[in-house]
């Protein structure tokens, strides 16, 4: 096995666990307040999705890292100015700071949700769409956008299920 | 307890002269190339000396302000770790701002 | 793959985990009720990853190598203002990282449980961890910009 495979293959186990990871979270947390009440065991097993998605996310970095040092090393080092993937590296940060104002409840839960929640499937979006040729700027208007429409999707799911804000 | 604080409160201090030494000399090497040569001679690398010599300013200060006789209580080390911290953006501030213009307006 | 090569990889992964072990140091700090041996033992492995990524790998790199090859290129290419800001800056901003990480760990190990008892204290090594990680994002997004300007 070459050193881009065993990237590929470490790098799809860091999409899995993270992306699933994020989408799950939600979806448990929404079940958890369907009643009003987030019990002791609904919270204990969303600490443990939370725990599977930030190793997802350790492994993803890391690789992905890896990614961009075999480039530089194999005389590729023009695709570290590429601007998908300085796209996909602005929407990690998002995602990394937007997890801290979670924890400290600097933001509200239905912005930060959706932020998580957009950001794990853009970045898996981007790195997955090989032919797409778009700007910096473009992905992250797009970005924005994918966002509130995301928010706004998860809003109405609420509504649906009668769950309380 | 107070033993513990004292020491955070050294190091902390310590930490600041150091932010504050390598935001200074960052820029004066730049400005004043003799000292950057002087730093080159004596360390071989004018980073490396930057560096040796902050881990100097560092301990040198920490372990002069250990040595004080000086009532520290949680009060005061809060206050300078929030000063190492504002020091700490400035600093980066600083060095980038001066690069910025020392490449694009000097 | 050449030794210059390997410190550069070494200098890379090891700062990228650093980063993402003070991450975890000031998310943790938040909580709460954190667990004060994963904040001991994050800020401890990030301080020693740090300084593997200042002093054995990237110092090393740095000063037998980036001089001599590739500041020449990236000078001479199509992107100069990446060495004269970004490499500058970078090289120097850096170096206020390993003296946060020392005193953020220092803290953790030196009040462990009883930091429980000083929120204060806590929220600092909070801040400063954050900080910590903050300014190695920037590290780490010049430090591919770089890479990528010396291909230029």
């Amino acid at each position: 096995m070459d050193w881009y495979t065993f990237l590929i293959i470490t790098h799809l186990i860091g999409t899995v666990l993270g992306a699933g990871g994020a989408t799950f979270a939600e979806i448990f947390y929404l079940k958890a307040k369907r009643d009003g009440v987030i019990e002791p065991l609904e919270i204990d097993y969303l600490k443990t999705i939370y725990f599977i998605l930030r190793i997802g996310l350790f492994i993803l970095i890391i690789s992905g890292f890896g990614f961009l040092l075999l480039y530089r090393l194999m005389g590729n080092g023009e695709a570290l100015l590429n601007s998908k993937l300085w796209a996909k590296l602005g929407i990690v940060v998002i995602l990394v700071l937007n997890a801290f104002l979670i924890q400290a409840k600097k933001i509200p839960m239905w912005l930060g949700a959706s932020i998580s929640i957009t950001s794990w499937y853009g970045a898996l979006i981007l790195g997955a769409w090989r032919t797409l040729d778009a700007s910096f700027v473009s992905i992250i208007i797009i970005y924005i956008i994918a966002v509130f429409i995301v928010a706004g999707i998860l809003e109405l799911i609420k509504k649906y299920l009668k769950i309380p804000a | 307890m107070d033993k513990k604080n004292k020491i955070i409160f050294s190091i902390t201090i310590g930490a600041i002269a150091a932010v504050i030494f390598i935001t200074a000399i960052t820029v004066a090497a730049d400005l004043y190339l003799p000292l950057k040569d002087w730093l080159k001679n004596n360390f071989h690398h004018h980073w490396v000396g930057k560096s040796v010599l902050a881990v100097a300013i560092f301990f040198a200060v920490s372990f002069f302000i250990k040595l004080l006789p000086i009532n520290i209580d949680d009060n005061k080390t809060e206050k300078v770790l929030k000063l190492l911290f504002w020091l700490t953006i400035f600093g980066s501030l600083a060095i980038f701002g001066f690069f910025v213009w020392e490449a694009l307006l000097k | 793959m050449g030794v210059l090569s390997i410190f550069l990889v070494v200098h890379v992964i090891s700062g990228v985990i650093g980063i993402f072990l003070f991450g975890g140091v000031a998310l943790t700090a938040l909580k709460q009720k954190p667990s004060f041996k994963m904040l001991r033992w994050f800020s401890l492995l990030g301080f020693l990853a740090l300084m593997i990524s200042w002093t054995i790998s990237g110092g090393y790199y740095y000063v037998t190598y980036y001089g001599k090859a590739i500041k020449p290129i990236i000078k001479a290419g199509a992107m100069p203002w990446v060495h004269s800001i970004i490499m500058e800056a970078k090289e120097h901003i850096f170096l206020f990282l390993p003296f946060l990480a020392f005193l953020a760990m220092l803290i953790l190990w030196f009040y462990n449980e009883s930091l429980a008892e000083k929120p204060k204290l806590k929220s600092a090594v909070a801040a400063i961890s954050f900080l910590i990680m903050v300014i190695g994002i920037a590290m780490i997004l010049a430090g591919i910009l770089i890479s990528g300007a010396a291909s230029r």
